[in-house]
């Protein structure tokens, strides 16, 4: 937003078809400090869906075994935002489907970065433990291959985000939702295709997750 | 590795060797057997044929290896040798034994070292059994993987294949009698996921299909993806051998580093293996 760089403009216009964020995600976690929190405002909603959901993962870690939290203590995920934001992946995307969010291509060597987080992070307020993967920006456990991670991390994703964990809020314009994003997931539902909705976020900086 | 009284020929680029210029009907001497037992650690299986090998002597063989065993669940078919386990599949039987990537009796606090298998009665065509090394499943695996792994443990179990109603069942004809009273008062054991073989010192991985039951400590839909990840990993192709019986051929595996499925597709034909099983100790 003009004179406001710290305004993110989430629009989807009426003629979109593809959505911002479409997959279970904490923001920015391929960065070294990630987003603290986001504050989401809704501008313009359309008549129906397009509901946002958020995960407690809080709770997909507490409802993990002993066991499983004892293996997970001491291991660490590599984050990138190479799969959405890296070079491949812009070549790719600017294509002929329409869109209105723009990717700054001036940050290619942020977006082909990695960086890793403990897969358990204590929240620097609360002291709780909460899971801090997810299936958007995390790659794979530190020290393993790709292929290794997959099953423990897909596994960990759908624990993430079992309908038990999970809350479902439907927009109305002037709403405002502010989130805890080193303790939660979070997924726009794109069902609202030949609408248009504009929301606007305020991000916090956060720390370094421990 | 020299060897100075036999032959050695390898099988696969994995593992699995044949042995030549080895008479098992005979006595051996210290130098032939102990040819045969490197080669045996070498090569995790080797393969001797067209053997002529009485009951007697095929448990004179395993006794060179140890103490033999005697399997915990599986009814006797000889009163007079209940060390020797009549593995067989008549025409009518479409159910094979064993027939997922297994370690012997690892459901045993102290499974077995190792197997000799005796072909005795072979199908015209199909019957193979495949082997995989466990030391190359585990040293291929990332540093990161192997450290994760490095502190668990597994329980080993009669898995649900094994229970009345598991797939090994399903109200078909059996030739090979479990006890299912001995299968329910099974207490499962709990072995460390990476082994260290006691003779060669190398770490090998610990878990199989037919009774790994899940991690120590985590629940079985949390252990499934990661054990399922080792299964298919231990198993690629690269890691495997394959091996074509013949009457007279004997087998002989090292059970703490190697799995081994026998294939079965010979529905119709008979098959008849006579096993002699060698006791192991606690793995660790």
């Amino acid at each position: 937003m003009e004179g406001h760089p710290e305004i993110m403009v989430v629009l989807k216009e009426a003629d979109e078809t593809l959505n911002f964020g479409k997959v279970w995600h904490s923001d920015t976690t391929f960065q070294e400090e990630p987003a603290m929190g986001s504050i989401l405002y809704g501008v313009e909603i359309p008549p129906y869906g397009a509901d946002t959901m958020w995960a407690n993962q809080y709770l997909a870690y507490e409802t993990l075994s002993d066991g499983m939290k004892a293996m997970l203590e001491g291991l660490r995920a590599v984050h990138t935002a190479r799969a959405g934001y890296g070079k491949a992946a812009l070549d790719k995307r600017f294509d002929s489907i329409k869109r209105s969010m723009k990717i700054r291509r001036d940050q290619e060597d942020l977006a082909e970065s990695e960086v890793s987080h403990p897969i358990v992070r204590t929240h620097p307020e609360t002291g709780r433990k909460a899971l801090y993967v997810n299936a958007a920006y995390t790659d794979r456990i530190e020290g393993m291959t790709v292929d290794e991670s997959k099953p423990i991390l897909d596994y960990l994703y759908a624990r993430c985000v079992r309908p038990e964990f999970t809350c479902r809020f439907g927009w109305s314009k002037g709403a405002v939702a502010f989130w805890d994003n080193r303790s939660a997931q979070h997924y726009p539902i794109n069902d609202y295709n030949g609408f248009r909705r504009e929301m606007h976020r305020v991000t916090v900086c956060g720390d370094r997750p421990i | 590795m020299a060897y100075k009284s036999i032959d050695v020929q390898p099988i696969s680029g994995a593992l699995g060797a044949e042995i030549l210029g080895a008479d098992l009907s005979k006595e051996l001497d210290n130098e032939t057997w102990d040819d045969i037992h490197q080669a045996f650690l070498d090569h995790v299986v080797v393969f001797f044929r067209d053997q002529d090998l009485s009951i007697e002597r095929h448990k004179k063989i395993g006794a060179r290896f140890g103490p033999l065993h005697t399997h915990p669940l599986v009814k006797t078919k000889i009163p007079e040798h209940p060390e020797i386990l009549v593995i067989e599949k008549s025409p009518d039987e479409k159910v094979a034994d064993g027939n997922v990537w297994h370690t012997d009796v690892s459901f045993a606090q102290e499974p077995p070292l190792g197997s000799l298998l005796y072909a005795e009665v072979l199908p015209p065509y199909g019957g193979d059994t495949m082997w995989a090394n466990m030391y190359l499943a585990y040293e291929t695996l990332s540093n990161g993987m192997k450290a994760m792994l490095g502190g668990l443990n597994a329980l080993h179990g009669m898995t649900s294949y094994w229970q009345k109603d598991g797939p090994r069942h399903g109200g078909q004809k059996r030739t090979v009698n479990i006890d299912f009273d001995k299968v329910a008062a099974m207490e499962p054991a709990i072995h460390p996921i990476v082994r260290t073989h006691p003779e060669t010192g190398y770490k090998a991985l610990y878990v199989n299909p037919a009774f790994t039951m899940h991690i120590e400590g985590m629940t079985e839909e949390e252990s499934k993806p990661i054990l399922d990840y080792l299964y298919k990993h231990a198993t690629r192709p690269e890691f495997t051998c394959r091996f074509s019986w013949s009457p007279g051929a004997l087998g002989i595996w090292d059970n703490r580093c190697a799995m081994h499925l026998p294939i079965n597709d010979y529905v119709g034909h008979a098959r008849r293996m006579r096993r002699v099983t060698v006791q192991g100790d606690r793995p660790n």
